[in-house]
């Protein structure tokens, strides 16, 4: 029996790890709770499980949601309501771009191109996913170096970074890209 | 080679040297590189590990479920040094990259013997495709890192002992499973692998040892696996690990090529007024009627990722049930993709990524790397098939290439097959130091190999050699 202990353990283990999931699970009910107030990481962390999960779906409840979390004072939840756990499922325009994140990030004729909008915009634009949840292009040095020193609260060169995203548009439009066929 | 001087010839000056050198090679290229621009999925990480600093949770990638453990260093690089987190995560794919190293030695000393291993190892710490990944952001270095001392702990627990290996087999279980949380691929390859030692316990020992000794590696495997899959089952409902394969049935089982070697320098070759790379048509185009067959769309409609990436691999499968000849045609062409002497690293180098001395080297780094990797495939398949012995624990690197070329034949690129590298370098050493022990039937396997690949480079000639003769030009602004 002593050469099956290694196996026991495991076993052992694993069903631990299976009561302490079991122990931990939010019901949907639960999370609509958690996720409705408290501090900005909780309600995150709610809003994460709760808008992966199967029965999550677009509609009028979920577009407040985005809306709320875009008029938060909460800097965090403005940013998290531009990711994609929130765009997936916002309403999109007929090109399949979320409506309400896309008008906050990119809506006003000339944009801040301050730290906190840069935080913003990677959060939005340069996210994983594409066009569908908002995202164009990838991330690069210069923008991810913005980013840390807006983390910091430090101050962005809001000329160049507004000249940079001109530049960057262009780009973008030298044509589709090309699939290797 | 016995299983206590494996380890003792890594503690040899001589060893210790070619791993110095190992790094020394990687680091050189690491300063010499200056600013490395992101590149396709380094951007994503980068993304990810912004996302689980800033909010802490671990964001998906709409298309992928990705493993969480690469973002997740990426993020404790940040953490650790805010400004250079990208410099730290590279320094440190530097300092894990001679576990590689040492596993190849360790590995080649337990199917040949102390100057294979040797050999091999120097074949690691020159192999500049190889090197490169230390200064990329994907996950291969320390994947690889896990990776490859868990194979060379599964092959100590094949030799003969009285006593059961049940600390190599445990390490074995754990280290592959967090390989599996960088890289998804080798999750079905863990318990395939186990299959050889299943068979020679049961011979010698019968039925119940051979479950227990085969059962332990799987349960450490699934005790490292299990807390992420329990978080996926809260957050998404799906006690899956990770989940690549629906859009990879996209990319693969559709009627458009998709070989990611090839898609930023056509973007930057379309940006130049250039004409793009083409693969040659028959092995590309699903034809009906003699008409083009028009692209299957993903499964946007489905808001659930797990849903909607089943949903994508379903479509794959049943576009492929539809298309049977196209799909042993277009195959062709894949494994002509995972065989091509191309790499990141030239893709990098031109693509115009690198901004430091190592830039002014191009052409010459081109060349290097490209006898690195042709060089690799042509003596390391011609040395396993002349060489690896007729054993239970050299099955393990055949299933790891068989396994390679199945999940090769559904999306492929050079980057797809690096865990194969360092065990090609192993053959590559026996080819230069084995003499005379090949009978006709291994003579043979060696030839039908050698021409299976010198065909495929054939097929893939049009694209590798206008890859090849970007790299030598260079170009600037492929897809970032």
């Amino acid at each position: 029996m002593s050469a099956w202990r290694p196996h026991l353990a495991c076993l052992a283990l694993l069903g631990l790890m299976g009561v302490l999931a079991a122990l931990g699970h939010r019901t949907t009910e639960e999370l609509r709770l958690a996720a409705a107030a408290g501090p900005a990481d909780e309600r995150i962390q709610a809003l994460h499980a709760l808008l992966n999960r199967a029965e999550a779906a677009p509609g009028p409840g979920h577009d407040a949601l985005v809306a709320e979390l875009l008029a938060s004072p909460e800097p965090l939840l403005r940013e998290y309501a531009l990711s994609i756990d929130l765009c997936r499922l916002s309403a999109r325009d007929g090109q399949g771009v979320p409506i309400a994140q896309e008008a906050a990030v990119l809506g006003m004729p000339r944009p801040p191109c301050d730290g906190p909008w840069w935080l913003e915009y990677v959060a939005y634009r340069r996210k994983v996913g594409g066009k569908q949840v908002g995202g164009r292009r990838r991330l690069d040095l210069i923008e991810l170096d913005w980013y840390r020193r807006a983390l910091r609260g430090e101050a962005l060169p809001e000329d160049e970074v507004f000249r940079y995203l001109v530049e960057r548009v262009r780009d973008a439009h030298a044509g589709p890209i090309p699939r290797g066929q | 080679m016995s299983g206590s001087s494996a380890p003792r010839l890594l503690t040899t000056p001589t060893a210790l040297g070619i791993l110095g050198l190992g790094v020394a090679v990687r680091v050189l290229l690491l300063l010499t590189a200056g600013p490395i621009d992101l590149q396709s999925d380094e951007a994503n990480y980068v993304h990810l590990a912004l996302g689980l600093e800033r909010f802490g949770v671990l964001l998906d990638c709409y298309r992928y479920l990705w493993p969480p453990a690469y973002p997740a260093f990426l993020r404790a690089c940040f953490a650790l040094a805010p400004d250079g987190g990208l410099d730290l995560a590279r320094g440190l794919q530097v300092l894990a990259s001679p576990a590689i190293g040492a596993a190849t030695m360790a590995i080649a000393a337990r199917l040949f013997d102390r100057r294979v291993a040797l050999l091999a190892g120097a074949g690691w710490a020159v192999h500049l495709p190889l090197a490169a990944f230390t200064h990329l952001l994907w996950s291969e270095t320390l994947f690889l890192a896990l990776w490859l001392p868990a194979l060379a702990l599964l092959l100590r627990a094949h030799e003969d002992r009285e006593d059961e290996p049940v600390l190599e087999l445990a390490l074995f279980g754990a280290l592959a499973g967090l390989a599996v949380h960088l890289k998804e691929a080798p999750l079905y390859l863990v318990p395939l692998l186990l299959v050889p030692l299943l068979i020679a316990r049961w011979r010698r020992g019968g039925p119940l040892p051979a479950l227990r000794t085969a059962s332990l590696p799987l349960l450490t495997f699934l005790v490292v696996l299990t807390p992420w899959s329990l978080r996926n089952l809260e957050v998404y409902g799906t006690p899956t690990v990770a989940s690549t394969l629906g859009e990879n049935a996209y990319n693969g089982l559709n009627a458009t090529h998709r070989n990611f070697d090839l898609i930023p320098v056509n973007t930057a070759l379309q940006r130049a007024g250039r004409p793009i790379l083409e693969v040659r048509a028959p092995f590309r185009d699903p034809l009906e009627g003699g008409r083009p067959v028009a692209e299957w769309p993903r499964a946007e409609e489905l808001h659930h990722l797990p849903t909607r990436l089943a949903e994508n691999r379903e479509r794959g499968l049943a576009f492929a049930a539809a298309h049977p000849g196209w799909i042993l045609r277009s195959r062709v062409q894949k494994w002509a993709d995972l065989v091509a002497p191309v790499s990141f690293f030239t893709r990098h180098l031109t693509l115009g990524h690198y901004h430091g001395p190592l830039a002014d080297l191009r052409p010459l780094l081109v060349v290097l790397a490209v006898l690195c990797s042709g060089g690799t495939l042509l003596l390391g398949l011609t040395g396993l098939a002349l060489h690896l012995p007729r054993t239970p624990a050299a099955a393990v690197v055949v299933l790891n290439g068989l396994y390679l070329l199945a999940t090769g034949s559904l999306v492929a690129m050079s980057r797809f097959r690096l865990p194969m590298v360092p065990l090609l370098l192993i053959g590559v050493a026996a080819l230069v130091l084995r003499r005379g022990e090949e009978g006709p039937g291994r003579r043979a396997l060696a030839l039908v190999l050698a021409l299976a690949l010198a065909a495929l480079w054939w097929i893939g000639a049009p694209t590798t050699l206008g890859l090849l003769e970007a790299a030598w030009s260079g170009l600037e602004g492929g897809d970032a």
